[in-house]
């Protein structure tokens, strides 16, 4: 089986996950690993960015939210990105255009974590959540279904930011997860410790860049498989006609932190 | 060589951005917020003393807001008796902790026999940007002066605790351990070359954060936030801030009602359009006596909630405002002098 399918399996047990609140379980304990509104009329799992908003308005030292982030960033980095969260999915389906941009421009998601933790701490309010397109998607346009919401300014302000992202997202691949996922930025910390990573063989490549153009983040895998934004999905894996490039669960203990295979070249 | 130098620069901004995200995230969980909704309880409420002995009493505070209160300082003078409080004054009680103020009251052989009620005055403060609110709370405190006591009275084992300051060092020593063994791993990695003690500082990370989070019930904190939608959180409606003033208009139509009617005002400690939709009520209450209203804090009661059909497909959605008679719903705050009317008038 492909991986790109594989990943479809995985990604739909993310949607699951998702809206489990669909079998009449209620809210658990348990924080997403990826950008999931918690007022979601079907969420079971607590949104990671909106836990972490509240938590510096309540002056909480998060341990809890720490646990959980770091357990998810070793298990698998970005790689939750790629193969898990239902925002990433939306970008994967909307990944029309396998652009290349300017990398410098990937930072921009740290001024996005930044700022969010700055705005709760500054306005004592979760603020990201009222500009969130994910909130939009799962929150604003089912409880305008229900009847809760009213189309007032709130709303409009969630459909013109969901607009925005819908239409980066079609323009260029993994738009949101590329430039301005706070959550994807936490995570991407994570990249090179991770278990979950996407490995290099520099004896088998031949730099061919037969990898680059499917890459949906825009990378070159071939001399970055490491890089912060790589979200593991394995779709250079699948455009690797030499098997250069392999998805692989490790121990990271394994082998020396030194001379990445980008740095011999 | 051009591009290995773009590589170290790459990476020394990555690191700088990295140590800005974590020492923003340190300030922003050592920041604290404001509006504290704090509540008093005394370990006895009969208080018996034999003349020439003493006799201690805790005051148990708890901070069920999500802000921080300030300056908590208790007074009590009793005529007769000589009181000391430890602490005096308890500077900070953050979100969600308790203190417990212990009070020792002494009578001197001369102190009249028989009961006084007398209370315990607590002042203090919150603020909320840069406006700050000084608050005043009576504690009810009923003394008896017995005869002076013919065998010594045990007195109760009562511990003073200042919450925020003693949790604030344990936090700062738990973090800064963490940051310390962070920061050797990381050196290790970068000049040895082993990769196994920063995934073993991570391991314990995440071991340490989720059991000790546990231990602080954190998991119950987030399963909480996670299940109740304040509808100006996620921006479902705008926070509606200051004082609801109802138009003339309104208040005729308010005081036109003539049936007894009862509202139940569900709300969270945490929701910012919660404190707007309690004021209104209060307000519409004030010109029409036959209007009753309680307010119902959702997480003390979840069981009220879900029987009054606020658990809107199984998130329990606040501010709500529950007409019980008609079992008539409306939630959010938003054109709520209008809403409110409507839900008033209907069937009246």
């Amino acid at each position: 089986m492909k991986l790109r399918n594989r990943r479809r399996i995985v990604q739909g047990s993310g949607l699951l996950l998702g809206l489990f609140g669909a079998t009449g379980i209620g809210m658990t304990h348990l924080i997403f690993p990826g950008l999931h509104c918690y007022a979601c009329p079907l969420a079971v799992t607590v949104c990671p960015i909106g836990l972490m908003q509240n938590l510096i308005v309540f002056g909480t030292i998060p341990y809890f939210w720490i646990g959980a982030i770091v357990a998810y960033g070793l298990i698998a980095g970005r790689g939750f990105c790629g193969w898990f969260c239902p925002f990433g999915t939306l970008n994967d389906l909307l990944a029309f255009r396998r652009v290349k941009t300017q990398d410098a421009l990937s930072y921009s998601k740290y001024v996005v974590l930044i700022g969010t933790l700055i705005a709760a701490w500054y306005f004592a309010d979760t603020m990201f959540c009222k500009l969130c397109p994910a909130a939009s998607l799962e929150a604003s346009i089912p409880y305008l279904l229900l009847g809760v919401a009213k189309a007032n300014r709130p709303f409009l302000i969630h459909m013109a930011t969901l607009g925005a992202t819908l239409i980066g997202m079609v323009l260029i691949s993994r738009f949101w997860c590329r430039y301005l996922c706070p959550m994807g930025a936490l995570l991407s910390l994570f990249n090179r410790v991770s278990f979950f990573h996407l490995h290099l063989s520099t004896e088998r490549c031949t730099r061919c860049r037969a990898c680059e153009p499917s890459c949906p983040m825009g990378i070159a895998p071939h001399i970055e498989h490491d890089n912060h934004n790589c979200i593991k999905c394995g779709d250079c894996v699948d455009a690797c006609k030499l098997d250069a490039l392999s998805l692989r669960f490790e121990w990271p203990g394994k082998g020396s932190a030194k001379k990445g295979p980008q740095e011999k070249r | 060589m051009p591009r290995r130098r773009t590589v170290q620069v790459i990476r020394t901004t990555r690191r700088t951005l990295a140590l800005l995200l974590w020492s923003v995230v340190a300030i922003g969980i050592l920041a604290v917020g404001q509006e504290p909704i704090l509540v008093f309880s005394l370990t006895d409420t009969q208080i018996e003393i034999p003349q020439g002995g003493e006799m201690v009493v805790g005051l148990r505070i708890e901070n069920g807001s999500v802000y921080e209160a300030e300056g908590i300082e208790p007074f009590l003078e009793i005529e007769g008796l000589v009181v000391q409080a430890e602490p005096e004054e308890i500077e900070s009680l953050p979100a969600f902790e308790d203190a417990t103020i212990v009070f020792r009251l002494s009578a001197s052989g001369e102190t009249p026999l028989g009961a006084v009620s007398h209370v315990i005055e607590m002042l203090y403060t919150y603020c909320i940007g840069e406006q700050c609110f000084q608050f005043f709370e009576d504690i009810p405190l009923d003394l008896l002066i017995g005869p002076p006591a013919t065998v010594p009275v045990e007195l109760p084992d009562i511990v003073p605790t200042e919450s925020s300051t003693q949790t604030l060092w344990i936090d700062l020593g738990v973090l800064g351990c963490g940051v310390l063994l962070l920061l050797v791993a990381v050196v290790i990695r970068r000049r040895m070359g082993l990769r196994w003690p920063l995934s073993a500082v991570l391991i314990l990370f995440v071991l340490g954060g989720l059991t000790y989070g546990v231990f602080l019930n954190q998991h119950e904190q987030a399963q909480g936030i996670g299940a109740v939608l304040c509808t100006s959180c996620v921006g479902i409606e705008e926070a509606q801030h200051g004082m609801p003033e109802l138009t003339s208009a309104g208040m005729e139509a308010i005081s036109a009602i003539d049936q007894e009617i009862e509202l139940l005002v569900f709300y969270a400690v945490w929701c910012h359009a919660c404190p707007f939709a309690k004021a209104m009520v209060e307000a519409v209450a004030t010109h029409n006596p036959r209007i009753a209203y309680r307010f119902v804090d959702v997480a003390q009661e979840p069981e009220l909630a879900e029987r009054s059909g606020v658990i809107q497909s199984g998130r329990t959605v606040v501010p709500a405002i529950l007409r019980v008679d008609t079992g008539e719903l409306i939630f959010g705050a938003e054109k709520l002098e209008s809403r409110l009317i409507d839900l008033l008038e209907d069937g009246s």
